[in-house]
């Protein structure tokens, strides 16, 4: 009677072309038949998207508009198969998506 | 009438088919036909119990339908007794596709002590109609976990110490996410700096102007500032985003608005706790 314990990327959803929704699964089986099964979420971005503000995190306005900066995510740290999902779904063109989206919905206020 | 008593009818040669040109009107006693194979192609109809010791296919077991009528509330339709197999025991189950077919939904044991019912990928179970209807179908339930991590929008993460309790957990009802969790020495990487942002394990929908309302508490804190206007800190998510912006009040031109904290007035250290809990929708 062996207890084994092992994880995997059991879902791996790309939401708004995009976001890369990760469910991780810990499962425990026991001579190969499953016991249990838990789960864990993370979601990966290709930018980290932010505007320019002050001291006070009051936005700052430059001819009344926001600057805003996208900051490329690091995914070397996650799993190959995240990695490869993300790397098809981050094209060109869906990562200028993201900045736009991300500007569109956090205009100047 | 009379009566006639044989112990076997048989043809005259001893094989081939007996041919009843009428009914038999009553056969009186137990057990009164036997053999291996009873063949009716018109209805075969019973008024009295009826007891099958092995498997019952309809249709050659591909298809066909069974229907079952009864009138008393004392007793129930169908019954399904499961005597051995205890805990997962397939009770009942759902297929479609050629053939064999593929099972779409379980209803399995559960330990003897209830049932589980697995409605398959796609599968919901419907509240308040006799059919589908997206608006009223559950078709997802989660629990699980995410990492409690605080990114700097302009440099460095702050990772929640496991070891001294920090954890997150979600629970997934439909469309609507609950979470909460606790920060906890954390462990920082590079220079904390910019707006501070918890991640969260979806990301918040973006279909109605209304979604920008997604957000929840800091129910409890330490070792950290909200700066010099007020101390409450909230969160809030915005459509399409997959973090919590931590909050503060702060007063611009005589009125009170939020805006995002960033770690100049948070200051976030190795000693910062945080409780949180909030709602997103996905």
């Amino acid at each position: 009677m062996a207890i084994t314990k092992r994880t995997e990327n059991d879902k791996i959803e790309v939401v708004n072309k995009w976001n890369i929704q990760v469910r991780t699964a810990t499962i425990i089986e026991e001579d190969g038949v499953e016991l249990s099964r838990s789960f864990s979420r993370h979601v990966v971005v290709p930018f980290i998207s932010d505007f320019k503000k002050d001291d006070d995190g009051v936005q700052v306005l430059t001819d009344g508009k926001r600057t805003y900066t996208h900051t490329a995510t690091d995914i070397s740290g996650e799993d190959a198969d995240v990695q490869a999902i993300a790397n098809a779904a981050w094209t060109d063109a869906n990562k200028n998506a993201a900045k736009a989206s991300y500007e569109a919905l956090n205009p100047a206020e | 009438m009379s009566t006639i008593k044989v112990d076997t009818i048989a043809t005259r040669t001893g094989s081939g088919n007996i041919t009843l040109s009428n009914n038999v009107a009553s056969l009186t006693s137990a057990g009164a036909i036997s053999g291996t194979n009873l063949t009716a192609s018109g209805t075969l109809g019973v008024t009295g119990a009826t007891t099958l010791s092995s498997n019952v296919a309809v249709n050659g077991g591909t298809g066909g339908q069974v229907a079952t009528n009864f009138s008393s509330a004392s007793t129930m339709g169908m019954k399904i007794n499961d005597t051995n197999s205890g805990n997962l025991g397939g009770m009942l189950g759902f297929y479609s596709g050629s053939g064999a077919g593929t099972l779409r939904a379980n209803i399995q044991n559960a330990n003897n002590a209830g049932v589980h019912f697995s409605v398959g990928t796609g599968g919901s179970i419907v509240f308040t109609q006799t059919g589908y209807t997206a608006a009223n179908a559950l078709d997802d339930y989660e629990e699980g976990t995410f990492e409690v991590v605080i990114t700097g929008t302009s440099g460095g993460t702050a990772t929640g110490n496991s070891g001294a309790g920090a954890g997150a957990s979600y629970t997934k009802i439909g469309n609507t996410v609950f979470y909460r969790g606790y920060f906890a020495n954390p462990s920082i990487s590079g220079t904390l700096s910019g707006s501070l942002r918890i991640a969260l394990p979806f990301t918040n929908a973006n279909v109605d102007r209304f979604d920008n309302g997604a957000g929840g508490f800091i129910v409890g804190h330490r070792e950290i500032s909200s700066g010099t206007t007020s101390n409450e800190i909230t969160l809030k998510t915005n459509r399409s985003e997959n973090f919590a912006r931590l909050r503060r009040k702060y007063t611009i031109n005589s009125r009170l608005e939020d805006v995002d904290l960033t770690q100049g007035n948070a200051s976030i250290n190795t000693s910062t706790l945080i409780w949180f809990q909030g709602i997103m929708k996905v």
